[in-house]
């Protein structure tokens, strides 16, 4: 558990050094005023400059109800996020396996670890739900929409 | 006339049909299952939405679009758990009216009745109050378009529900994500770090069904580890509402429809509020005031009423203006400009008959609606029974379905997992993923026209204050971005 202070703290910091990138790359092209308007790095410079200000401003915010924020958690180490943490993971590797082994066999495998890290313990729904899903996936995109899926890098 | 025949022609298509019908039957599901939002049925569609040429994708959204707020009724009078955050209200009177007065039939098909009703009347609204409304829009230059940019941005501050300076930050981001790829202006190429894939600029589709799906998703993996999901089953009499009950709640349902038509044209607002103030005032009007929160017919018709009417007065400002007015109708003006109908008072002029279909379109979602809510609603109240260990996987799977079919490209694939993890601690740390896609889609607006009203002045700013329309839009969204500064301080004196 973190308190909503120090996230505010680092949203600021982290929000600050973005807003000063953008205003930075901004500056690669030109800010001055033509006759065919001002140059194209002029919006993006102003749009990094006012998240600068908004960021320092967020930052002051949270100094002055200091009290108020550090008595709001965020839940980001509970025993309820590993689960998604978990499931960050599997996205992860669902991504990589789809350019390894192909858009459905990935998905074969996905689903079932998905179901099994949700607490499924009951192989019908698991096996059902895997079969379903990619039938349903190869009929409606696959023959219907014609979408090409990606294929195992082991069949190119 | 001939632009309401050739609508009309393109509505009546079979396949067209099919999409509406389609798309209000997913939507009711989406909004009958806890935990599903408008938004995130809107973002897994529309890509499919894409996949259909002409209007039959736009009225697959259409029909998502009003099946999905009604849909949140389902839920809301079954299991106590509204589906949508727009059906709160409605558990107030529809759950003890299905289960301590055992009438869960006669509260499912009050609450059918009111949403057709107040969708319809909406849809009137809207097509009376459109064109008049575009007409005046139509004077509008580039400044008055740049106020109404940054109008639009300042709705930020209601639809970011946590926080407001967060909210903001959101927009401004969004923004920035818009100015990526070539300028339309100058034609200098920007921000894309040496690769084709941001030449075109980012990407907005994959970016919404990651921050509206994805990360909605591992939102409720981590609320079904804390929560285990308990359902009861309710044997469904008779739906049909009785004469008596539509003579109770005729004047509730015609003033609860107005109520949120008018609340649905205000961007920033949204069914939540108009089905509470909707039935705050049938309370306040009701002869039964004391059977409130104990299954009053009156008290189930007024927020459904309420919430539908908001669907029609939603798309006043979106179809005159350009302006979306919180996260849905973000999407679906997203939808139109890829399809490359650009909303907007010029869309009455160069594509009225795509308005029209727009028209007719929530017209016949709304009697579609209607139809499946009486003939299909034991088949949806099942719907909600269905367990999240089975719903997450298939939604999880439709995200990268429906991102890598949208241009075939695993590129897009990676930005939406990427943006759906970031949405998960985003949304962790009260940021408003409705502001960043508001941010994206009005970016372009706000730059070009912001450009070119400095072209018109020869560089001088004083071209926004010395024209009273833009003037107004400009001190409008000013007020509209202070506004909850001043709430927040009167809280702090009143807890004081």
């Amino acid at each position: 558990m973190f308190s909503m202070l120090v996230c505010n703290y680092f949203v600021s910091a982290v929000f600050l050094v973005l807003g000063g990138a953008m205003a930075y790359g901004a500056l690669e092209f030109p800010l001055a005023m033509t006759e065919h308007g001002p140059g194209p790095g002029f919006w993006p410079f102003c749009l990094g400059g006012a998240l600068v200000a908004v960021s320092l401003f967020l930052f002051c915010f949270s100094l002055w109800h200091r009290e108020a924020l550090k008595a709001r958690q965020v839940a980001f180490a509970t025993e309820a996020n590993v689960p998604v943490y978990k499931a960050m993971g599997l996205l992860v590797l669902l991504c990589a396996a789809i350019g390894v082994l192909g858009f459905f066999p990935a998905l074969a495998v996905f689903i079932p670890a998905l179901m099994y890290l949700l607490r499924c313990r009951n192989p019908r729904w698991i096996g059902g739900t895997t079969v379903g899903v990619i039938l349903f996936v190869y009929v409606v995109f696959g023959l219907v929409l014609n979408t090409q899926f990606p294929q195992s890098v082991f069949l190119e | 006339m001939a632009d309401i025949l050739a609508a009309l022609g393109m509505v009546a298509e079979p396949f067209s049909l099919a999409c509406l019908v389609f798309g209000v039957w997913v939507g009711i599901m989406f909004g009958a299952m806890p935990g599903l939002s408008v938004n995130m049925g809107l973002a897994l569609l529309l890509p499919l939405a894409f996949a259909f040429k002409g209007i039959a994708g736009i009225l697959m959204l259409l029909g998502i679009y009003c099946g999905a707020i009604y849909g949140g009724s389902i839920s809301a009078i079954l299991l106590k758990t509204p589906g949508t955050p727009a059906s709160v209200a409605t558990t107030l009177d529809g759950y003890p009216l299905a289960t301590k007065l055992h009438q869960p039939g006669r509260a499912l098909g009050i609450s059918t009745m009111a949403s057709t009703f107040g969708g319809i009347f909406s849809t009137v609204c809207l097509v009376i109050m459109a064109p008049l409304l575009a007409k005046v829009a139509l004077q509008f230059s580039k400044p008055e378009y740049f106020a109404l940019a940054v109008f639009g941005l300042s709705i930020i501050t209601s639809v970011s529900s946590g926080n407001v300076i967060k909210g903001v930050m959101g927009g401004l981001v969004g923004l920035f994500l818009a100015t990526i790829g070539i300028d339309a202006m100058s034609g200098v190429i920007r921000f894309t770090f040496g690769t084709n894939y941001l030449l075109g600029g980012v990407s907005f589709i994959p970016i919404l069904i990651g921050v509206f799906a994805l990360a909605q998703v591992l939102q409720s993996i981590e609320d079904n580890w804390k929560y285990i999901h308990q359902t009861t089953k309710m044997a469904i009499d008779r739906t049909l509402p009785r004469l008596s009950d539509i003579r109770r709640v005729f004047v509730t349902l015609l003033r609860s429809s107005v109520i949120g038509t008018f609340i649905g044209c205000i961007p920033g607002t949204g069914g939540d509020i108009a089905s509470f103030v909707a039935y705050d005032q049938a309370k306040r009007w009701s002869r039964h005031k004391d059977n409130f929160g104990q299954g009053e017919p009156e008290g189930v018709a007024a927020p459904e009423a309420g919430n539908n009417a908001v669907s029609g007065g939603a798309f006043i400002p979106v179809l005159t203006l350009g302006i979306p007015g919180d996260g849905a109708t973000a999407i679906m003006m997203g939808a139109l400009m890829v399809q490359g109908i650009q909303p907007g008072p010029m869309l009455f002029l160069e594509k009225a008959p795509y308005v029209y279909a727009i028209f007719l379109g929530l017209f016949f979602a709304n009697v579609a609606m209607c139809l499946m809510g009486y003939s299909l609603i034991r088949l949806f109240a099942k719907v909600t029974q269905v367990p999240t260990v089975i719903l997450l996987p298939l939604i999880l799977v439709m995200t990268f379905v429906g991102t890598y079919s949208y241009n075939n490209s695993m590129s897009d694939v990676f930005v939406m997992v990427g943006s759906g993890i970031l949405g998960y601690f985003l949304n962790k740390l009260e940021f408003s993923m409705s502001s960043l896609i508001i941010g994206i889609i009005l970016g372009a607006m706000a730059e070009q026209n912001f450009v070119g009203s400095l072209i018109m002045s020869d560089g001088s700013l004083s071209i926004f204050w010395t024209r009273p329309l833009c003037l107004f839009f400009l001190v409008a969204a000013v007020v509209m971005l202070l506004a909850p500064l001043f709430s927040f301080g009167k809280k702090k004196k009143k807890a004081a």
